[in-house]
């Protein structure tokens, strides 16, 4: 069973800040979506390889070279704050 | 002009009368989209010109709706989320370029669940859409608003992603077609990204003949994509009058137990008959590990979701909370003011599954039955060409009516989340009305095979009506 402490965990972790009010109703939804991909446990996979992505590609790469230049005017108009070409947050050292 | 113009009739017809398909559709959706809630964002064709660069134009002329997770350049992207209202991208989406450069004009932005997270539409940030068969009932998820407005003709055709059924669920419900490719087929540059190694683009439409038209366009290898394969791009086009004769289609048994609704199950074996009355052998096919493809998908959905969607900061683009006391508290904030109900619940059991002490047992565990799952369908695959079955267990269900209960609303995809899990190719046709309410046949190819998936559906619509039945309302002249 899910804690409410796990759930504050969680929270922290994702950068979700979790209202009181709401938080009884998390641990009961995330306890039975838990209990239920819990199955998986019983799945008789032995050693077989896991599949992180449905082709077998080998990473292309290519030559580290400049192909778009970066308009951060135009990049920037999506942000909520900027101040002379830089996104502006709360201080962060005192 | 009219309402059930196939797309090359439309060209044609574009042709002639340069702007007479795009002011109809215009008009119906400004008569008719207020009683759906199907566009986000409605597009004046001049504030997203064309970029005048040589394409095919083998679409000349042809109105489209995207959804709202391609980003547009210079147009609102919110992908059904507050977390992104009034973004607006300064690029176009892979798919969008190209859809451009065959011809096509952006009519709108379809509405859909938030980052495309839901079965329903009912996620969205900006209200839920309604099914045109029945406005009290859903039109399916994720893609919802692009199916509503094909099936009620307010477009003729509109792209959509599928990453577990987010394309043909919502198309079985809504009646009409939708093709989900191949995984890699099309570029998934500029698709704002949920589960990275499921997600994939595709197309809603009337038919299998529309889809291919606009598939033909938006397929093949992106510089910018590196999981976009280096394949050719076959002629959907052509591949549409190879009929089924020949071909042997297994039937997944699976698909067929208690979950599915007896009348379900009678409009999906009525279609079968119907393909194998045109030649196609029969053949009934266990999978043995699909029934474990719903707990999969909601360890490794999650486990994606929840490190794409950390780049939502409210520092670079999207909602940022006010008057933050310091950086944390930004952050937590900004993004729990602007995720709703399920992508939070959804980032937090994905971070569950990924963090220390649990890692192996529910991510590893859940990677490892995703190669069982895929040896499956590839098991199959060396003795039939295609796999058949229902795409869902009901018929549109009402607003509200899963809600309550998040895992209710998950089993919705049972039938179609193994396809993505493997990464298979899969389309779903309109194969009847069980209680007035369309059903859908789910057909699913080889890697890399969209052309038998076509030259099937192809063959099926040109034995069957259903493709063409109109829900009421919504008819020629209707508004």
């Amino acid at each position: 069973m899910l804690s409410a402490e796990e759930v504050k965990r969680l929270s922290v972790l994702a950068r979700l800040e979790v209202r009181p009010e709401d938080q009884d109703r998390l641990v009961r939804e995330l306890d039975r979506i838990l209990g239920f991909v819990r199955q998986l446990e019983a799945a008789p996979t032995g050693e077989i390889e896991p599949l992180v992505h449905p082709l077998d590609l080998i990473q292309p790469l290519r030559d580290d070279e400049v192909r778009e230049p970066v308009d951060r005017e135009a990049i920037q108009k999506a942000a909520p704050d900027v101040a002379e070409g830089y996104y502006r947050v709360p201080r962060v050292i005192e | 002009m009219k309402l059930r113009s196939r797309v090359p009739e439309l060209v044609a017809a574009t042709a002639r009368e340069t702007r007479s398909a795009l002011e109809y559709y215009r008009e119906r959706i400004r008569v008719l989209n207020p009683r759906l809630n199907a566009f986000i964002t409605p597009v004046d064709p001049q504030a997203h010109p064309a970029t005048g660069a040589p394409g095919t134009r083998r679409l000349a002329g042809l109105p489209i709706a995207h959804k709202d997770l391609f980003v547009t350049r210079g147009i609102p992207t919110t992908c059904g989320s507050r977390m992104l209202a009034g973004f607006v991208p300064p690029y176009d989406a892979c798919v969008v370029e190209r859809l451009d450069l065959a011809g096509c004009t952006l009519i709108g932005k379809t509405n859909m669940d938030e980052f495309a997270m839901g079965s329903s539409n009912e996620t969205s940030a900006f209200g839920p859409v309604r099914n045109p068969w029945n406005l009290e009932r859903v039109p399916g998820g994720s893609s919802g608003g692009s199916a509503a407005a094909v099936a009620a003709g307010l477009v003729p055709v509109a792209t959509g992603t599928d990453t577990g059924g987010s394309i043909r669920q919502p198309a079985a419900l809504c009646g009409i077609t939708g093709i989900k490719p191949s995984y890699g087929r099309v570029s998934r540059f500029g698709m704002i990204a949920f589960a990275s190694s499921m997600d994939q683009a595709g197309v809603l439409a009337r038919s299998a003949e529309d889809a291919a038209w606009v598939l033909r366009e938006m397929a093949g290898h992106d510089p910018r994509d590196s999981t976009s394969v280096g394949l050719p791009v076959p002629d959907y086009v052509a591949a549409l009058t190879r009929g089924v004769r020949g071909l042997r289609i297994g039937i997944v048994q699976n698909f067929f137990d208690e979950g599915l609704w007896p009348a379900v199950a009678d409009r999906i074996r009525e279609a079968l008959s119907v393909l194998e009355a045109a030649g196609a052998q029969l053949i009934d096919i266990t999978l043995p590990h699909l029934s474990l493809s719903v707990p999969v998908y909601y360890v490794l959905a999650p486990a994606e979701c929840s490190s794409n969607l950390a780049r939502y900061d409210g520092i670079r683009y999207g909602h940022r909370a006010r008057d933050p006391v310091d950086l944390t508290d930004l952050y937590c904030r900004s993004r729990s003011e602007g995720f709703g109900a399920e992508v939070q619940r959804r980032i937090l059991i994905g971070t569950y599954v990924l963090s220390h002490g649990y890692y192996d047992a529910y991510y590893l565990k859940a990677q490892r039955v995703r190669r069982l799952i895929r040896n499956d369908f590839l098991k199959a695959f060396e003795s039939v060409d295609l796999l058949a079955g229902p795409t869902t267990p009901t018929p549109a269900f009402r607003l509200g009516e899963k809600t309550a209960d998040p895992l209710t609303m998950y089993l919705n995809d049972i039938y179609t989340i193994g396809v993505n899990l493997a990464g298979l190719p899969a389309l779903s046709v309109p194969a009847g009305l069980v209680e007035g309410l369309p059903v859908g046949l789910q057909l699913i190819g080889r890697d890399f095979d969209e052309e038998t998936l076509f030259a099937a559906a192809a063959d099926f619509q040109g034995r069957t009506d259903w493709h063409r039945a109109e829900p009421p309302g919504f008819e020629e002249g209707s508004g």
